[in-house]
């Protein structure tokens, strides 16, 4: 672990008091606004409807507005909606709602670039999904927008950042909990074709953009962003070079894209992440794991387990920490909340986050918005975990190892 | 909850359709505490797989909106605070709630969502409720819906919200809504094997066909039920035991357990209309005000009694 951490464990913690007195003690509270803020939604596909799911739950805000260039899909949203407007030209939505105060940016990763800018030069706070864009020159030119944009918002999805789970963990990890870093691994498995239905050929084409090769930075890109965004965020480093490969392991339906890779991202002090993602198999879904040599933490969406060493320090807090037992090694669960949740005898009821991750990640963008904080991930921290997906997915397609210098994750 | 296997499907569905003709997608996930099946026909197998996906998507979405378990869903989120002040709830689920509630009314009060204290009363469910108080908690009357401002408001405390089944029938027409806007023209959907979902019909065939066992402690013979372009529900007893171990459904109106109820089915041209009919059916004893095109089968001592259309294709739903 850097020196710097261990300073700011020194300096956070007085001696070996519970880990728990400088931990985020509550789930965030909901932000609050006297008067809803006005938002669209652009991108009606799943990940859109996710989020208009999940801001329906906020009461600081109100859908005021959906856009896509697709007309059932806005029918879709609209099912699900009231007092919405729907629109299928981004920029009329800008020109005619200037009561909209802020945008959704829910769209395939390549189009990310031309709307964020022409919202932001609209004067809306944007909120944009991850990864940021399908190349270098794109994520640029919007982290040089999101950097002139003025009193306007722009936060960026990758949501382990407002996850409280992840948060609460990143405290002890950042406390020095693991102790020295050995190794750390990563996965996304899912059993999904990636393939979205449509009833025209043209649709087709243009729901389907993660399938295209010109288009998709691959299961490294889109998925594998948000995971070495975690790993980037709690180590504050970035790979030094990246190694990759993959293939169509089971979709064989004609798609050039790879179903299944493996990445290892090697960090300057010699760590390596190995990580791997598929879409023919769901076994163990999606998590993050840092192995340290006094304890490992594994992260895992919606929960989080610390799982120490025999030979490790035992903290006073751990006697009446909620336990689950993996085979062989038993698991702390780290929950956000736990000093009141255990003070309450709740402690087991703690286990698990109460709303997705896409609602923690949209409820940090109203609170900056509202209170003019800076977001929970900027456009230039996005910049640079996208452009380490982009490379991953090169490292996939090409078999070659990439090496990753400090102009390569520069915003400009 | 509903009995696991009221419909016989390995033996009464999938023989008729081998895959032979055009391509054949199952695909499954377990949500709302079961497990959903989707069977999709057509040409083109990866479209179908495709759109199958969506649907298990839509699936966990509803699952994500009315689990009484997950702490975020919408109706966790109705139960715990409407008693306080009103819930602001989103389209969907206000409409589904608007018609539990003239289900409720038509039924007069033998289809209540708002039951769940009476379970607990009854030993159905953890922790136990005396019987008063459960019976004060109970009743659609004390659910105000507010459809302008799109709120939820509870007259007292405890009342509780548990759409089980209907939300089943739900998820399975807006699942409906999403095959046949992929293109989807043979399906055979099920939750539980107790609501299921019909589109079209297999290859060569006039219909997907079904077939409803004998109740337990009957002995009836099987009733084989043709399904085309609508949805079905079945509601019986058997997979509700109290700590008694005996099977009851409560009837919510006395605030105790129906005697003599075994198993009552409904075909309606929606999912949400078959589950409430299913429903109140079984606690009624006879067919409920439903729409002309229903089809109702009900398991009595000696024979199923059918009413309702012979072979109604309802059409698009």
């Amino acid at each position: 672990m850097p020196t710097l951490d261990r300073r700011e464990f020194l300096a956070g913690a007085a001696g070996s008091l519970a880990a728990l007195a400088i931990l985020p003690d509550i789930l965030p509270a909901a932000p609050r606004s006297a008067d809803p803020l006005l938002l669209a939604v652009i991108g009606a596909g799943r990940q859109g409807l996710a989020a208009v799911t999940e801001l329906q739950k906020l009461d600081a805000c109100r859908i005021a507005g959906v856009c896509d260039l697709d007309q059932g899909r806005i029918d879709r949203a609209m099912r699900r909606l009231q007092g919405a407007e729907g629109f299928t030209d981004y920029r009329r939505l800008l020109d005619t709602r200037k009561d909209i105060g802020g945008v959704i940016i829910a769209t395939p990763t390549h189009e990310h670039k031309e709307i964020a800018l022409a919202a932001l030069a609209a004067g809306k706070h944007v909120y944009c999904e991850t990864p940021l864009a399908h190349t270098p020159e794109d994520c640029r030119a919007i982290a040089v927008a999101a950097r002139n944009a003025g009193s306007s918002i722009f936060a960026a999805g990758f949501e382990g950042r407002s996850n409280p789970v992840y948060k609460l963990a990143r405290s002890f990890f950042r406390s020095d909990s693991v102790r020295d870093l050995i190794t750390m691994r990563a996965q996304h498995h899912m059993k999904n074709s990636w393939r979205v239905p449509a009833n025209t050929p043209e649709r087709e084409r243009a729901f389907n953009w993660r399938l295209d090769k010109e288009l998709s930075i691959g299961l490294a890109g889109e998925l594998g962003s948000h995971q070495f965004d975690v790993i980037h965020w709690y180590r504050s480093a970035y790979p030094a070079k990246i190694r990759g490969s993959g293939g169509v392991r089971f979709h064989h339906d004609g798609r050039e894209v790879a179903d299944t890779v493996r990445v290892d991202l090697e960090f300057a002090d010699g760590v390596v992440l190995q990580y791997d993602a598929t879409l023919a198999n769901s076994f163990e879904g999606r998590y993050e794991l840092f192995c340290g040599s006094n304890a490992s933490i594994k992260l895992g969406w919606s929960h989080g387990w610390m799982f120490k060493e025999a030979d490790a320090p035992t903290q006073g807090w751990e006697v009446y920490a909620n336990r689950q037992q993996f085979h062989n090694d038993e698991g702390i669960t780290l929950i956000a909340g736990a000093t009141k949740l255990a003070e309450q005898g709740k402690l087991k009821e703690g286990v698990g986050l109460p709303h997705s991750p896409l609602y923690y990640a949209l409820a940090d963008f109203l609170t900056s918005v509202i209170e003019s904080q800076p977001p929970a991930c900027s456009a230039e921290e996005a910049l640079r975990s996208t452009i380490v997906g982009i490379l991953a997915n090169q490292a996939v397609r090409t078999g070659q190892t990439i090496s990753i210098d400090d102009s390569t994750l520069k915003a400009s | 909850m509903p009995p696991a296997d009221v419909l016989d499907l390995d033996r009464a569905v999938l023989p008729g359709w081998d895959g032979r003709e055009g391509a054949c997608v199952r695909l499954g996930v377990a949500a709302m505490g079961t497990r959903f099946e989707l069977l999709l026909g057509g040409e083109d197998p990866i479209r179908l797989r495709g759109a199958g996906e969506a649907a298990i998507d839509e699936i966990l979405r509803w699952h994500a909106m009315l689990s009484c378990f997950d702490k975020g869903s919408e109706i966790a989120r109705v139960n715990e605070a409407a008693a306080q002040s009103p819930v602001r709830v989103g389209p969907e689920l206000m409409r589904l709630l608007l018609a539990c509630q003239r289900a409720w009314e038509d039924s007069h009060g033998a289809f209540d969502i708002s039951v769940g204290p009476l379970l607990h009363a009854w030993g159905l469910r953890e922790p136990p409720l005396s019987l008063d108080e459960a019976r004060a908690r109970t009743g659609m009357h004390q659910v105000e819906l507010d459809a302008t401002a799109g709120t939820v408001r509870f007259a007292r405390q405890g009342v509780r919200l548990d759409l089980g089944g209907v939300g089943k029938g739900a998820a399975l027409d807006s699942v409906a809504l999403l095959l046949r806007e992929a293109g989807v023209t043979r399906a055979f959907v099920h939750g539980g094997t107790s609501s299921v979902l019909a589109i079209g019909t297999p290859p060569d065939q006039p219909a997907w066909r079904v077939r409803l066992p004998s109740p337990p402690g009957l002995d009836l013979p099987p009733m084989d039920v043709d399904l085309r372009n609508v949805s079905l529900s079945v509601s019986a007893p058997s997979g509700r035991l109290s700590r008694d171990g005996r099977a009851h459904v409560i009837d919510p109106r006395r605030g105790g357990p129906v005697e003599g109820s075994h198993a009552a089915c409904v075909v309606a041209p929606s999912g949400v209309e078959a589950e409430i009919g299913s429903t109140a059916m079984l606690v009624l004893g006879y067919r409920p005000r439903l729409s002309p095109t229903c089809r109702t089968f009900m398991a009595g001592p000696a024979a199923w009694k059918v009413e309702g259309e012979d072979d109604a294709d309802l059409g698009s739903t």
